[in-house]
């Protein structure tokens, strides 16, 4: 990047530094998604809306690519700069400007970390009901750019269902609002359209959120089932008894083993799977919900359900939950994980072609994930000092997004596309279908400088990043793989 | 022969004889009273791009409509060259009940789904007013929702996947078939609620919820409007399984009473609270709702009233149908819901002849204002529409226009004033529809 450049964008946040040093931008060469790195040229730090306007038209007026980076737990590159360019690290804008108890909002500025929003909160008798197992340290603008969800979000919705309005710079510099407090903005729901557009359409500076009153009551239960076929079937029945739980987690007994090791709330190690469910809302009839479901685990048979007693028994089994994922870390060096979404029902099929994709590539594969809504997460085991290995995670990743796209599912509930999945894209939707995302995105970002290169492959480029597998799915061995599961299916 | 006679000729051998109207046949299709050219009925996704093709080949415009009970939404247009129906794609073509998803086509009537998901115990929790030919379609191109938006949202929270096809006749989709999915942008929130001026939808997948086990309505009536705060600050802080909890004033009340036959309690204001739950659980939270109120300082004391179970479904029912109230300006005022009694207050201060029905989703903080035209004139109807315009200015609120007589309508600005985002709209609407094939002006800032 050229020195005036540089000179100017630190005009710009004076006195903010810039970080421009190879090792201080060693930090920003990935997110959570740490398969694919590339250092950006430079790090800037605004601290108001003004100097993101500043920052973007600079970038703009010199075809500098940059991209928005909250706090980097973003697990598909969405934060990468792929392109090099500026990193717009906007952890310093993380204030709360307006906390609306009557009307049920509150306005943050996008580099507010989400449980802080709750915790704000909390004495009102508020909370903010996404909650990405990440959000004690993620932002609320990084929830926006990639529509986070998060165990609770089975009842409540994933964050475009508590976004109500937006305070946008458009990679053109303009500043414009989408939405706002008020519900039904005529117009198009531009806000709709921006949430979950992983950075590509513009930069957040400022965020209205419905903020909604805690649950008089909540239950926690824990199911332990010799397998995780029982276990899902207990789904099926709670869902089919027409009980929405808050949560309605799975975890099998690799991820209870390393859970169990972390943090000692007594698991039993030798259980298959085991179930987290909650129930919350009124106290009136919930201890029958509880015990129908109760019963529905029984009848599926289950080992044992334990209830939480109070509120530390209930921290302790949702911290279980909430830290599988550096839990596993017990078990291997790295893990790679994908969250690819299937139909409910096709539960049962999805975790046998997992175990069958295990098999194939030698690889540990433990399952942590939102079962309630068909939500998986499955986390493979490696350890990246094997080249020989990564190259089989790749390959097993790749067989996983596909077999949730056979299942009539999609590849990916909530961490998004970014630079891992999009050449997936293909699998799900046609030339023409992208095309007219290609073409929505030109609308809001004509330049391509603004998270250059993510979500959808440009058209007619084929730049496939740091990503170096090949992308072409094996239709024989998935048709194989179908066929004899149809066949299980059909003799089960 | 002229450019719309040679369209009427290849569409004719697209959709057949019977299924393209004009002249007489097509009037029942008119859009604010301009009458169609044509009318075309597709029978599948093939003959709807067909037609949009075709129309565009011709220089022709297309409007979208499917049952027609929500058509009078939006401004009134200069000619209909083509009135596209899609009430004749009216097929569910997916149903789970396990994975609460289904998926139907755009033309099929709102209360014929609810009555094949409702044998399976399950629903799609939009309520908007509907007539027995509101449309799925209709309902999503207008964002319409009901009381139980309260509990369940609005079709933004609902529908999980779309397809469409684009006025140069492709089909494209967005979206999926699970309940949770981040793959690609969210194009189905662009699509709904954007009265077909982007593309034509097809198919639309919903997440559908089980029914509740029971509902239970509550009414109670305010004295003044200095106690609807009040009153509705507890609503919303008592722990409730509340799915409605509606505001009317006394004029709206009193046409619920004519139209439904039940006794409601004249007052100034009265609430309407449907809970859910078992008997026993609606009755706990009849019984908390009750005590609180009694704790309350009013300017008079709430006055609770129960109904018969017939009676509460009469009710409801008969409060949606009031939407369709002729011979009325309706508009749809959206403000915090903090302003509710701020709002009502203006109005009252109002004191029109004949006075205005209001009926609020009052948690959300969403009006309906229904100025009756009784023998106003135009010149009236447009005084008092800025009379409501400036009480929803003075609350930075924001109206629409929903009905009106069409001359009122083409004399005021039916979605109000747009914002410092409309330049995005424009692009949006250029890139989808660069030849303003679609709805033309009928939407906001006349895209």
């Amino acid at each position: 990047m050229e020195q005036s450049v540089l000179q100017e964008l630190a005009a710009i946040v004076a006195p903010q530094p810039l970080l421009t040093q190879p090792e201080e931008l060693l930090v920003y060469e990935c997110d959570g998604h740490t398969l694919d790195k590339a250092p950006p040229d430079v790090v800037v730090f605004p601290t108001n809306t003004e100097q993101v306007i500043a920052i973007v038209k600079l970038a703009s007026r010199h075809g500098v690519p940059f991209v928005a980076r909250g706090a980097g737990t973003g697990l598909s590159g969405g934060a990468l700069a792929l392109e090099g360019g500026i990193v717009i690290e906007m952890c310093r804008m993380n204030k709360i400007l307006e906390i609306d108890y009557g009307n049920q909002r509150a306005v943050v500025q996008p580099g507010l970390v989400n449980l802080h929003l709750s915790l704000a909160v909390a004495d009102g008798g508020f909370y903010y009901a996404p909650d990405p197992s990440s959000q004690g340290s993620c932002t609320i603008g990084g929830n926006v750019a990639e529509n986070s969800g998060g165990p609770h979000t089975l009842k409540y919705g994933v964050t475009t269902n508590h976004v109500l309005g937006l305070e946008v710079v458009l990679p053109n510099g303009d500043l414009v609002h989408f939405g706002g407090a008020i519900l039904d903005t005529p117009g198009y729901d531009l806000t709709g359209l921006f949430v979950g557009s992983e950075g590509t359409f513009g930069i957040v500076t400022s965020v209205t959120v419905r903020i909604m009153r805690k649950p008089q009551a909540v239950k926690t239960l824990l199911a332990f089932f010799e397998t995780v076929e029982a276990a899902s079937n207990a789904v099926s029945g709670i869902i089919s008894a027409g009980i929405i739980p808050a949560a309605l987690e799975m975890m099998d007994n690799l991820t209870i083993q390393a859970v169990e090791a972390a943090i000692q709330a007594g698991l039993p190690l030798d259980a298959g799977a085991l179930l987290l469910i909650e129930l919350d809302g009124i106290e009136d009839g919930m201890e029958a919900d509880a015990q129908r479901i109760s019963d529905i685990c029984q009848q599926n048979d289950c080992q044992n359900v334990r209830v939480a007693q109070d509120d530390a028994e209930r921290a302790l089994l949702w911290k279980g939950r909430k830290e599988a994922f550096g839990a596993i870390g017990r078990l291997t060096p790295n893990y790679y994980t994908h969250d690819g979404v299937i139909p409910r029902t096709r539960l049962p099929e999805a975790l046998t072609r997992l175990q069958l994709i295990s098999h194939r590539y030698g690889l540990r594969i433990a399952n942590v994930f939102h079962a309630g809504d068909g939500n998986l997460h499955p986390l493979v085991l490696y350890d990246e000092r094997d080249s020989e290995e990564v190259e089989r995670v790749l390959k097993a990743g790749h067989d996983i997004l596909q077999a949730c796209v056979d299942l009539g599912g999609v590849l990916s509930g909530e961490h998004g596309i970014g630079l891992e999945k999009k050449n997936c894209m293909s699998w799900l939707f046609s030339e023409a279908d992208l095309d007219v995302m290609r073409r929505v995105r030109e609308v809001f970002n004509p330049q391509e400088l603004c998270n250059p290169n993510k979500v959808i492959p440009l058209r007619g480029r084929c730049r496939c990043g740091a990503v170096t597998h090949d992308d072409t799915p094996d239709h024989e061995t998935h048709e194989a793989v179908a066929a004899a599961m149809q066949d299980a299916h059909v003799h089960a | 022969m002229s450019t719309l006679d040679d369209l009427a000729t290849s569409l004719q051998s697209v959709v057949g004889d019977e299924h393209l109207l004009t002249d007489a046949a097509a009037a029942p299709y008119a859009v604010d009273d301009v009458l169609p050219s044509l009318v075309a009925l597709p029978e599948d996704e093939a003959q709807v791009a067909d037609v949009l093709r075709l129309a565009d080949e011709h220089d022709a415009t297309v409007f979208p409509r499917g049952g027609g009970s929500h058509l009078p939404l939006g401004a009134t247009p200069e000619r209909v060259d083509v009135v596209l129906s899609v009430e004749r794609l009216r097929r569910q073509l997916a149903y789970e009940p396990g994975d609460m998803t289904t998926t139907v086509q755009a033309g099929m009537p709102l209360g014929h789904l609810q009555g094949v998901l409702g044998a399976q115990g399950q629903f799609v929790a939009l309520d908007p007013p509907a007539t027995a030919a509101t449309t799925i379609g209709g309902v999503i191109a207008t964002n319409a929702s009901g009381p139980r938006r309260l509990l369940y949202g609005t079709a933004r929270d609902l529908v999980l996947g779309i397809s469409v096809v684009t006025a140069d006749g492709n089909r494209t989709k967005a979206g999926g078939r699970v309940v949770k999915n981040v793959t690609g942008y969210d194009l189905t929130k662009l699509y709904i609620g954007s009265l077909g001026t982007l593309a034509v939808a097809l198919e639309l997948t919903f997440k559908v919820h089980p029914l509740p086990p029971a509902e239970a309505t509550l009414g109670v009536a305010c004295a003044g409007q200095a106690d609807i705060l009040p009153v509705l600050t507890a609503f919303l802080r008592l722990p409730l399984r509340l799915n409605s909890l509606e505001l009317l004033n006394t004029a709206a009340m009193a046409a619920l009473q004519a139209n439904s036959g039940v006794a409601v309690p004249m007052s100034p204001y009265l609430f309407l609270a449907r809970l859910e739950g078992d008997a026993a659980v609606t009755a706990g939270q009849k019984e908390r709702i009750a005590e609180t109120l009694r704790g309350l300082s009013l300017s008079a004391p709430a006055v609770t009233q129960d109904w018969q179970p017939e009676e509460q479904q009469r009710l409801w029912s008969c409060l949606a149908a009031q939407a369709f109230l002729p011979d009325s300006v309706t508009a749809k005022v959206g403000l915090r819901i903090n302003d509710l009694a701020a709002f009502c207050a203006d109005i009252e201060a109002l004191s029109t002849d004949p006075p205005w029905l209001l009926h609020a989703h009052a948690g959300n903080g969403i009006v309906s204002v229904q100025i009756p035209v009784g023998d106003g004139n135009e010149e009236t109807l447009l005084v008092q529409i800025q009379s409501l315009d400036a009480c929803v200015a003075r609350l930075n609120g924001h109206r629409v226009i929903e009905r009106a007589p069409v001359a009122v309508k083409r004399r005021c600005e039916v979605w109000g004033p747009v914002g410092d985002n409309f330049a995005v709209m424009q692009a949006l609407k250029a890139s989808y529809d660069p030849k303003r094939r679609l709805n033309p002006g009928r939407f906001i800032g006349g895209l």
